[in-house]
């Protein structure tokens, strides 16, 4: 009886302490997806905890709030206008315990709402977004290594999800199309800002974004207001060499997009013009295409519209030393000889609603001691003379970097980025800097008051007044990974830690004990998680 | 450590008090198992051994229905260690300073029964570590306090005349209710001076150690 008893008691204290596992999704690899500059917040995207954290520096002490994405998050980045954070999640299949069956999706989250995040089924586990300038439409497609064996038996690579962001999910939303293919899986997708057709006569054929898919030898237009409608090819290989489009720069009010393509010779400008639908599948414009004779390969092109409201196209020739500028209306063009092989283009001022008045050019490829300053102003006025302006430099040229909202540009001078030039457009000066370390991180406020930079091997961030070129620093408590310029003034400083660990510097200038270390907060909320 | 004294300076507290051969000393370890979700953060296993030293003085002025009355007193230490989301090692070790009451039934001459209440007062200490060393590591303390309730046969042990000091074993079950321990992410080095930029840590969340709780030990009684 008694052993009986000992027994009984020794099978009841062994009963509850059984083990019971924990779900699968803890034993998940973990990734950060970010950091991701937001207009004064900062986002990451927490692949095992299926949640975007958004780190708000805009508030005196910083704020981390999260937001609930899919499972299998592989893309993330903010709308245009960094207003939003859209993220495109893979979604999972339930084969363990524990796991759940989700489609793909792709997930917008209003950083400045505690409201759920809209989300989008996007049919397929694409690992790549194209979002149009004016955040209205999206386009989910494949990258060239998006491939996950994971994720199903075949991929079709021409797939893409046209998703129109200002209507809600459902059944027409998104759409999913195959673009035509010649054999070819696409480099990438292109969506330019709401295009006008020339010609369209009323409302309904008015501006929308059109989407460019760039693929070797092939470029493919969608209207994606009309996501059915077939979708125009346009073949680039007619002189046999292969042609890879990389560039597309975009006159919305003429409805021109002007390509600039590896292997071609010129730039190839596709207008489109308004034409009768005959069809529910057809296309309510047609695209003309004109090659504007650059007369050899461009390797970097720029649009600007003069005072009068011409378009014009520069395009840098290095191959024969020349920069082309082309009227956009006409195809006219004037070829101003370069002493260099030019190769990048920068205008000034820049901005929306600004007409450059000169044209910075510089050879990146030759690394030599120089940049030239071309003037536009009358520059297809036969009566005015070329104004090139060379100026010379202490160190080749290996960047050039315009200043948001200034008349200046910053050069590189060094593979190591410790040698800096900052170009002041107006007057054609350069003023030498000096880091202590390589530039491995830099950003620029909004209005290009200030410069902010950071090596990682230091652990301070610096900061350049630009107005006066006053060099300032701030000792940091840990290396930096990346820094941003906030909208708000604030400095962001993120030091690249798994756990989250970002260092907030009220405004440039303000003292250590002014700043706040957010630690840990991509681990907020982690004991309480509950798969 | 300072629990430790802590807990044996109560028991030698109430030696002082009490009259000769009710003393009881022991010593043991045991299986915790923290049911709540909370530990899944930490850990792939939900038991998680645990050591523990503690005393106990009868009260022979009390009897009741052949029931007699217990005080004791302990300390226990629990650890918990595993691997998220392969790569983030957690380590959490508890430290319990345990008082309560012990209703004890006599069996029979070898063996006896009790039922047993008590409270429970932790400190807890979080560390998460990354694998791969890319990472500031985590730190923090937190307490919290729980209740029990539990049962437990000791075998042996009963006094008998002219015998100095017997000696016995025990098993106990018994149930733990607690608060959750509510733990910051703070860096492990701490501060670091009063000259650092001042550090505003997340809140990682809390830890439940609620569960069930199973014993074998050693006493000894004089």
């Amino acid at each position: 009886m008694r052993k009986l008893l000992i027994i009984s008691l020794f099978t009841l204290a062994a009963c509850p302490l059984e083990s019971e596992d924990r779900a699968p999704a803890w034993d998940r690899q973990r990734a950060v997806i970010g950091p991701i500059e937001l207009k004064d917040r900062v986002a990451y995207v927490d692949t095992a905890r299926d949640r975007a954290v958004i780190v708000d520096a805009s508030a005196p002490r910083p704020a981390v709030r999260t937001a609930r994405v899919g499972r299998n998050a592989v893309f993330a980045a903010p709308t245009p206008d960094r207003g939003m954070l859209a993220v495109l999640t893979r979604g999972e299949e339930a084969v363990l315990d524990g796991q759940i069956d989700q489609e793909p999706r792709l997930y917008l989250v209003d950083p400045t709402s505690t409201a759920a995040p809209l989300e989008y089924e996007i049919g397929s586990p694409f690992d790549r977004l194209a979002i149009a300038e004016d955040g209205s439409v999206a386009v989910a497609y494949f990258s060239s290594g998006g491939f996950d064996a994971d994720t199903g038996v075949f991929r079709n690579p021409n797939e893409l999800a046209i998703v129109d962001l200002r209507a809600p999910p459902g059944d027409d939303n998104p759409t999913l199309r195959t673009v035509r293919s010649f054999g070819a899986a696409p480099d990438g997708v292109v969506l330019s800002p709401p295009m006008a057709v020339m010609g369209a006569p009323d409302e309904t054929a008015g501006p929308r974004v059109f989407a460019y898919v760039l693929a070797p030898n092939t470029l493919t237009v969608l209207d994606t207001a009309n996501p059915g409608s077939r979708e125009v090819s346009v073949r680039l290989d007619t002189a046999g060499a292969l042609v890879r489009p990389r560039e597309i720069a975009f006159a919305p009010a003429t409805g021109t997009a002007y390509v600039r393509s590896d292997n071609a010779r010129d730039v190839l400008a596709l207008l489109m013009t308004w034409e009768e639908p005959t069809s529910d599948t057809d296309n309510d414009f047609q695209l003309a295409a004109a090659e504007l004779g650059a007369g050899a390969g461009p390797a970097d092109v720029a649009v600007y519209d003069d005072l009068s409201g011409r378009r014009f196209v520069l395009a840098a020739m290095p191959g024969t030393r020349q920069v082309a500028v082309i009227d956009g209306d006409t195809a006219a063009f004037v070829t101003v000889p370069t002493p260099d092989a030019v190769d990048r283009v920068l205008l000034f001022p820049s901005g929306p609603n600004a007409v450059p008045r000169v044209a910075v050019l510089a050879a990146l490829g030759q690394r030599v001691p120089r940049v030239h300053m071309l003037s536009l102003e009358g520059i297809h006025d036969e009566l005015v003379p070329v104004d090139l302006r060379t100026i010379a430099l202490e160190e080749p040229v290996l960047d050039i970097v315009a200043v948001p909202g200034a008349e200046s540009a910053m050069i590189v001078h060094d593979d190591a980025r410790t040698v800096l030039g900052l170009l002041d457009v107006r007057i054609g000066s350069v003023a030498p800097l000096l880091g202590v370390g390589r530039l491995d991180t830099y950003d620029f406020d909004d209005q290009g008051r200030f410069l902010v930079g950071a090596t990682r091997d230091a652990a301070r961030v610096g900061f350049l007044e630009l107005g006066n070129l006053h060099p300032s620093d701030l000792p940091l408590d840990g290396p930096p990974a990346r820094v941003f310029a906030l909208t708000g003034g604030a400095v962001y400083v993120d030091h690249g830690d798994p756990y989250g660990r970002a260092t907030i510097v009220p405004e440039p200038g303000a003292r250590r004990d002014e700043s706040t270390v957010v630690s840990g907060f991509l681990l907020a909320g982690y004991l309480d998680e509950d798969f | 450590m300072r629990a430790l004294v802590t807990a044996l300076g109560v028991i030698a507290a109430a030696g002082g008090v009490a009259s000769a051969n009710e003393y009881e000393l022991g010593m043991g370890m045991g299986v915790r198992r923290m049911g709540s979700a909370s530990v899944d953060a930490l850990s792939a296993d939900d038991r998680h051994l645990s050591t523990a030293v503690g005393g106990a003085i009868a009260l022979p002025g009390f009897e009741l229905w052949g029931l007699g009355l217990e005080i004791d007193a302990g300390y226990e230490h629990a650890g918990v260690t595993g691997t998220t989301f392969q790569t983030i090692e957690s380590d959490l070790s508890v430290h319990v300073i345990r008082v309560g009451a012990r209703l004890r039934y006599a069996v029979s001459p070898r063996v006896s029964v009790y039922g047993r209440a008590g409270l429970d007062f932790h400190r807890a200490r979080l560390e998460l570590t990354d694998v791969s060393g890319s990472a500031v590591s985590l730190a923090d303390d937190a307490h919290g306090g729980a209740s029990s309730l539990g049962v437990g046969v000791d075998l042996g042990g009963r006094h008998r005349p002219g015998k100095r000091v017997t000696l016995g074993v025990r098993l106990s079950l018994d149930y733990t209710v607690g608060t959750g321990m509510t733990f910051d992410a703070q860096p492990a080095g701490g501060p670091g001076g009063a000259n650092t930029i001042p550090v505003d840590a997340a809140q990682l969340g809390s830890v439940d150690i609620s569960g069930w709780r199973a014993h074998i030990g050693a006493f000894a009684r004089f």
